[in-house]
């Protein structure tokens, strides 16, 4: 174990650096893997990598925190995951399921339908009501016309949604109008809409940057307290080494595009992160 | 201070410097104006001349014709003149969703064709509407049949564009996160894209109902229908008493119609 995180910084120690990670890597356990990716490549035309052959195992149950500073690569990594970028090269296994380039149709639907996934910008359709707004979380479920509104959706998807509204504390809310929220309570039902098609992962793109620091930590720990409560995977990006330290079990950091750091939170506290966010 | 406040590089001239290209373009646009006033608008001796008949008409005109029997008629018209607006404006409005949708950037499912359905649009909006009601009259004979797909037509035409640019405008967020967990195109439109357009797809709709009850109350004069054919018999036959009566309707109910979408539109706001 390191005494400062800063050596990871230093210049021509490459050698060194991998020996750092690897002992900070949390040791392999039988739980499942849910996620691999192998030299995952990801460019944007003409450009430098914006991930440079990511090798990365997230098993099922972990709470992950990805952190970096902006243009790392963790939002295109949540989003080549779930097949909304195409991978240039590398390949990505989700659920057991391999693809490269991009999932096949069938597939990306099989995929998607485990994840649940929410947004910096909670994402909602601001002229529907709340209860609307969590029923569409159905959308790509067998039926899944039927989320459109809450007034066609069955009465189960309905039931559902409301349990996923309680859970964030805002059944109260079911019929108030999106954009009648407050920022942190629209963050909660989006995290209700993710919630609500019980996911195997739960994906969240730096979830609480648009919020004050106090809702931010609230809505944080709803992520927190579902993925603990229900056994779902949690995975999410953050600027704040806070959030990362107290929210997620395990650390990722990317910077360049390449893993830089994965370590258990708990063996990161005493450290200086800094070096993460600096260019 | 004012040491602060003296700039020490050089203020911008009031006016940007014309290019001669720039000057060039000015002097023709302004010589086109002129040359058009003087070939086509009314001189002042024409507008003297004009205005001694105008007043002559006007005495012929007045005062309106008030036979029950010539009101009922005309009741009939405005009636059927209506049920064209109503009718060509729903039809449009309905084959317009579908056609904004393969239209709008961004949002169509297949973006090839999209300039295919904007240019089909486009070709409907630019058509004038008495153009369209002599093609249908021609096609389907004379009547309100003919008067209602120049609405649809004239509908379509409207409705396409500024629904493909109210479903371009709407909110990306939602769409992003619907598509994330594995929703259609078709479910996106339906549970985001319309509820985010739907105050200005609705404006849009209102104002193309005002535009049709209007467009329908003139296709009459190329026998589409409606209002319009009574009142090119009545200038045909020098019947103005009853040419007047027609306008005064056409002025009530077209002021009507705009004052009722005037309240739906303050009600939706």
């Amino acid at each position: 174990m390191p005494s400062s995180v800063t050596e990871l910084d230093l210049p021509g120690t490459a050698s060194r650096s991998s020996a750092v990670i690897e002992s900070l890597c949390p040791p392999p356990t039988r739980v499942a893997a849910l996620i691999e990716t192998r030299d995952l490549v990801q460019r944007y035309a003409g450009a430098s990598p914006v991930l440079d052959r990511i090798d990365l195992t997230i098993r099922e149950g972990d709470t992950v925190a990805l952190i970096g500073s902006n243009g790392a690569g963790k939002s295109t990594l949540l989003k080549t995951l779930v097949g909304l970028n195409a991978i240039d090269a590398g390949s990505v296994t989700i659920f057991g399921e391999r693809f490269e380039r991009r999932p096949g149709r069938s597939h990306m639907a099989a995929i998607r339908r485990q994840i649940g996934f929410v947004f910096q910008h909670h994402g909602l359709v601001r002229r529907q009501t709340a209860l609307t707004n969590v029923v569409q979380g159905m959308l790509g479920m067998p039926g899944g016309w039927r989320a459109w509104h809450h007034a066609i959706a069955p009465a189960e998807w309905r039931d559902r949604a409301v349990g996923a509204l309680s859970a964030v504390r805002l059944a109260d809310k079911a019929q108030s109008r999106a954009d009648r929220l407050s920022g942190g309570q629209a963050q909660r039902v989006a995290i209700a809409r993710a919630l609500v098609r019980q996911p195997r992962l739960l994906i969240a793109d730096e979830p609480a940057a648009s919020l004050d620091p106090a809702t931010g930590h609230d809505v944080m720990r709803t992520f927190l307290e579902i993925a603990e409560s229900t056994g779902t995977t949690l995975v999410f990006t953050s600027h704040d080494m806070e959030h990362a330290l107290s929210y997620a079990r395990r650390v990722i950091a990317l910077k360049g595009g390449r893993v830089f750091l994965d370590a258990e939170s708990r063996d990161l506290r005493a450290h200086d992160l800094e070096p993460v966010f600096r260019g | 201070m004012a040491d602060i406040l003296s700039s020490r590089h050089e203020t911008p001239p009031r006016l940007a410097g014309a290019s001669a290209l720039r000057f060039t373009l000015l002097v023709v646009a302004a010589a086109l104006v002129i040359v058009s006033i003087g070939d086509v608008a009314p001189s002042p001796e024409r507008l003297l001349n004009g205005s001694e008949r105008m007043v002559k008409l006007v005495g012929r005109m007045l005062p309106p014709e008030t036979n029950p029997e010539f009101l009922w008629r005309i009741t009939l018209r405005l009636i059927e003149t209506f049920q064209i607006a109503i009718a060509g404006t729903v039809i449009g409005i309905l084959v317009s969703l579908p056609i904004a949708w393969m239209s709008a950037r961004g949002i169509t499912p297949v973006a090839m064709t999209a300039f295919l359905f904007k240019g089909l649009v486009s070709f409907f909006r630019t058509v004038p509407d008495l153009v369209w009601a002599l093609v249908f009259v021609a096609s389907v004979g004379l009547g309100a049949v003919a008067g209602t797909m120049t609405i649809i037509v004239d509908t379509i035409g409207f409705c396409g564009r500024f629904f493909a640019e109210a479903m371009e405008d709407a909110d990306r967020e939602p769409q992003e996160a619907l598509t994330a967990i594995g929703a259609s195109r078709f479910s996106i439109l339906c549970g985001a894209v319309i509820p985010d357009a739907l105050p200005s797809m609705v404006n849009t709709g209102i104002f193309a109902l005002e535009k049709s009850v209007r467009a329908s109350v003139v296709l009459g004069l190329v026998g589409a229908g409606g209002i319009g054919q009574e009142l090119k018999v009545a200038f045909d036959l020098f019947q103005y008493r009853n040419a007047s009566t027609i306008i005064i309707a056409v002025f009530v109910v077209v002021l009507a119609m705009e004052w009722a979408t005037d309240r739906l539109r303050a009600r939706l706001a």
